[in-house]
């Protein structure tokens, strides 16, 4: 007999009866989810088992207490497999505990290399199709140089140049001409309101406090208005469609000049008057920022139609090549323009609201700055990109085809880094610049309230060859 | 009490009703409505046992030398002096006395107001100090009718005197005992009764555990008081005829007999047919898939023939469950009290 004392045959029923309401009680807890288990053959089996386990588990806590001889009859009960298979399972419990962490632990790592494997190839994947979908942004390097030999040669820019002293020779009721050859007819000239704007110390917070009324700068424009081929045949319906241009201009005040496919050079906004053509713009040189840019700049419009035109060659005649030339040294020498300052619509015009470049996008790219005897605005990084965080979207790369001139890709990357230097989000740091464009724009309009400038109207679908757009089109 | 000094005539050391030789020990102990019986030593099979009782005689000089001349136990309260335990029966008897019970149907008697002093001193005199949260394990009688509301009292009261005697008390069903007693080999499943002076326990336990209790409170008591009324003889007498004599297998010789067999069965039937109810009436009780074995103690459950009595009774109007066989306790005045004993030792680590 296994026990010789009945408090010791009453203490182990009691232990073991203990043990399995213990048990049972667990793994009614474990089960609480699965009620209907324990109306099944699955949960009595369990239980026996643990049961049996429960009693092999007590008489093996007993041995050591009993004789020798009598340690051994723990061994010859006859417990249904399970329940030595519980028993055994119970007893290298810790075993199984260990396997089941190095288990988890193993099937967790799996899971982060699945993962992570997942993550790169759904970006691969993404990546892929996004491609597909769309060009790789291609970076142009330059502005072109004119296929054709005279205004190539005499169009190179060169480093440090500075446009020869050019002065007026004669000015009449029809025209000015100039010593290089430049003449400007004032048959469409008109008023608007005279320039006022603040200087802007490059670089700082502040609106400006200095008023000034000078003119700093120039702005390339395209009308984007109907063209008709540049031949012989066409030179009525060419004329008449300039005409119409002149017309629209002069009526709407939007460009200070025009020069049409002849090479004719039309002065209609006064240069001490500001026209609208410049709108939501910010560009700046070595010293200062210049918000709203039709009070500080001449918007100097090539009729021509940017859009949709693969080379310069396709939008701008020779001899537009060569009056935009002679036109920009005269304004140049006339008004100490600084080369930094002669840029493109493109470059300048902003969306302050989206906080995105481009909102106008007429000679982003093949403007022939040299031609004109400037420097090229295509390599430097943009003000409004570098100093205020003006960036681009699928929406505005689209728009530009998928093609950034190479200051803006490095404009963008400055900034980042400029964001992470000051430990901000490029975001958010752009917020906080986008309220000290909008703090700028606001004083300068101030000095123009009700002076009815706004941006650059909208002029695309405009009947073709009377009031053609000076606008770029996607407005 | 005024003058509580308990003299013993004999006062046991710790180390007779203790497990001898061992570093744990414990003690089992069975207050019944009769006897006062404690369990302890190898096996629990070292009982003593003291009557639960006493006789009150006024105090004098004379009597109180003749008390300490003849070594009784006795306690001396004011102007009385009390004799107790076992000394009470022979005292009563020179005296012709009838001696009075502290317990009355398993419980403290309330019409007793000596009762509990006495009590404690019965138990002082057989149950030794205890050490530092030595276990002890003492009987309690189950619900039934007549005893519930005070069963509550009843085991506070004892459970509190045998902690200020130093140990850890823990109560137990007096027929629960009598199954850890006499049906360890039958893991402890089976039918304990205890069947004593004030009452019939009884307990239905399955593997240790007890599914069904409950009490008669018609016993040895019981049958005395009923044989004394119907035949006119004193309490005393029908008592020593039955506890000396009684052959419930023999038909009766004489009045008292005759009326101690019809009392006898009379309870053995209130037993039998209680047990039956119970039996269907519960719905906690497991299915047993073997016969259960009965198993019979007590002082009333002594008498020769008592156990072909009960036997047939339960035989007789068929019983609920299969009963293997009907035993008497190998001892059946000490078998709660070793049932106590072997509870408390289950309990020790």
């Amino acid at each position: 007999m296994f026990f010789d004392r009945p408090e010791a045959r009453l203490r182990f029923l009691n232990n073991t009866l203990a043990k399995q309401a213990e048990r049972q009680a667990q793994l009614q807890h474990s089960l609480r989810h699965f009620r209907f288990l324990e109306r099944t053959r699955f949960y009595d089996w369990v239980l026996e088992a643990r049961f049996y386990s429960a009693i092999l588990e007590e008489m093996r806590a007993l041995a050591p207490s009993l004789p020798e001889n009598r340690r051994h009859l723990a061994e010859r009960i006859q417990a249904p497999l399970s329940a030595r298979a519980f028993f055994l399972i119970h007893q290298s419990r810790h075993a199984f505990y260990a396997v089941g962490i190095a288990l988890a632990g193993l099937t967790l790592f799996g899971l982060y290399l699945l993962v992570t494997w997942s993550a790169r190839n759904v970006n691969s994947y993404l990546a892929q199709r996004y491609n597909r979908g769309r060009s790789p942004i291609v970076v142009t390097t330059s502005g072109p140089t004119p296929a054709d030999p005279f205004t190539a040669t005499s169009a190179k820019y060169l480093p440090g140049y500075n446009p020869e002293k050019v002065w007026l020779v004669e000015r009449n009721g029809e025209f000015e001409k100039y010593s290089n050859g430049c003449r400007i007819l004032t048959k469409y000239e008109t008023d608007n309101h005279p320039r006022g704007y603040y200087s802007i110390p490059r670089g700082s917070d502040t609106d400006g406090d200095q008023m000034r009324n000078n003119i700093v700068g120039i702005i390339y424009h395209t009308p984007e208005s109907e063209m008709v081929s540049f031949t012989p045949d066409n030179n009525e319906a060419i004329q008449k469609r300039s005409r119409g241009l002149l017309e629209y201009i002069r009526d709407h005040k939007s460009y200070n000049y025009l020069i049409d496919r002849y090479g004719e050079i039309y002065r209609v906004v006064r240069d001490e008057h500001a026209a609208n053509h410049a709108g939501d713009s910010l560009w700046a040189d070595s010293k200062n920022t210049y918000v709203l840019l039709n009070e500080s700049f001449l918007g100097v419009c090539f009729e021509s139609r940017f859009e949709g035109a693969a080379s310069l060659d396709e939008i701008l005649t020779p001899a537009q090549i060569t009056s935009g030339r002679a036109l920009t040294d005269v304004l140049r020498t006339r008004y100490s323009i600084d080369d930094a300052n002669c840029t493109t619509h493109g470059l300048v015009a902003v969306d302050p609201e989206k906080m995105l470049i481009a909102r106008h996008h007429d000679w982003v790219r093949n403007f022939p700055f040299e031609a004109m005897g400037l420097s090229d605005k295509y390599k430097i990084q943009p003000p409004n990109m570098i100093d205020y965080g003006f960036t681009y979207d699928e929406a505005v790369l689209t728009k530009l085809g998928n093609k950034l001139w190479v200051g803006a890709v490095t404009a963008e990357e400055e900034f980042n880094k400029r964001a992470e230097k000051a430990r901000i989000s490029p975001d958010a740091l752009r917020r906080k610049l986008r309220e000290r464009y909008i703090s700028q724009w606001k004083k300068i309009r101030g000095l123009h309230a009700g002076s009815g400038d706004t941006d650059v109207p909208q002029l695309a679908g405009k009947p073709s060859g009377g009031g053609q757009s000076t606008e770029s089109g996607n407005n | 009490m005024e003058d509580n000094k308990p003299m013993t005539e004999h006062k046991p050391a710790a180390s007779e009703v203790s497990s001898e030789g061992s570093d744990v020990s414990a003690v089992g102990l069975d207050v019944g409505t009769s006897r006062i019986v404690v369990a302890g030593g190898p096996n629990g099979h070292k009982a003593q046992t003291q009557l639960n009782a006493f006789v009150a005689v006024p105090y004098s000089k004379m009597t109180e030398a003749i008390l300490q001349q003849n070594k009784m136990v006795f306690h001396r309260n004011g102007k009385d002096l009390y004799v107790f335990g076992n000394d009470s029966e022979r005292f009563a008897s020179f005296f012709s006395a009838v001696p009075r019970r502290p317990m009355q149907h398993g419980v403290m008697n309330p019409q007793e107001p000596m009762g509990q002093q006495i009590i404690q001193a019965i138990i002082e005199s057989v149950v030794p100090r205890g050490r530092k949260n030595e276990l002890l394990c003492f009987s309690v009688p189950g619900k039934g009718e007549g005893a519930d509301t005070n069963l509550v009292y009843h085991e506070a009261v004892i459970k509190n005197f045998m902690q200020s005697l130093g140990y850890e008390a823990k109560a137990i069903n007096e027929g629960l005992a009598v199954v850890f007693a006499e049906l360890q080999n039958e893991n402890f499943t089976g039918i304990g009764i205890s069947c004593g002076g004030g009452m019939c326990n009884v307990c239905v336990a399955f593997l240790s555990v007890p599914m069904l209790t409950f009490s008669l409170p018609i016993a040895g008591d019981y049958i005395d008081s009923s044989v004394s009324a119907v035949v006119d003889e004193p309490v005393t007498r029908v008592r020593l005829i039955k506890e000396e004599s009684l052959d419930l297998s023999r038909q009766p010789k004489d009045k008292v007999t005759s009326a101690l067999h019809i009392y006898y069965e009379e309870v053995i039937n209130s037993l039998v047919g209680k047990l039956r109810d119970e039996f269907e009436n519960s719905r906690s009780l497991p299915k047993l898939e073997r016969p259960m074995p009965i198993v019979v103690s007590g002082g009333t459950a002594k008498p020769r023939g008592f156990l072909q009595k009960f036997e047939s009774a339960i035989k007789s109007n068929g019983f609920p469950v299969q009963i293997s066989d009907v035993r008497l306790a190998g001892d059946p005045l000490t078998a709660t009290a070793r049932g106590c004993y072997i509870a408390a030792m289950s309990e020790i680590r």
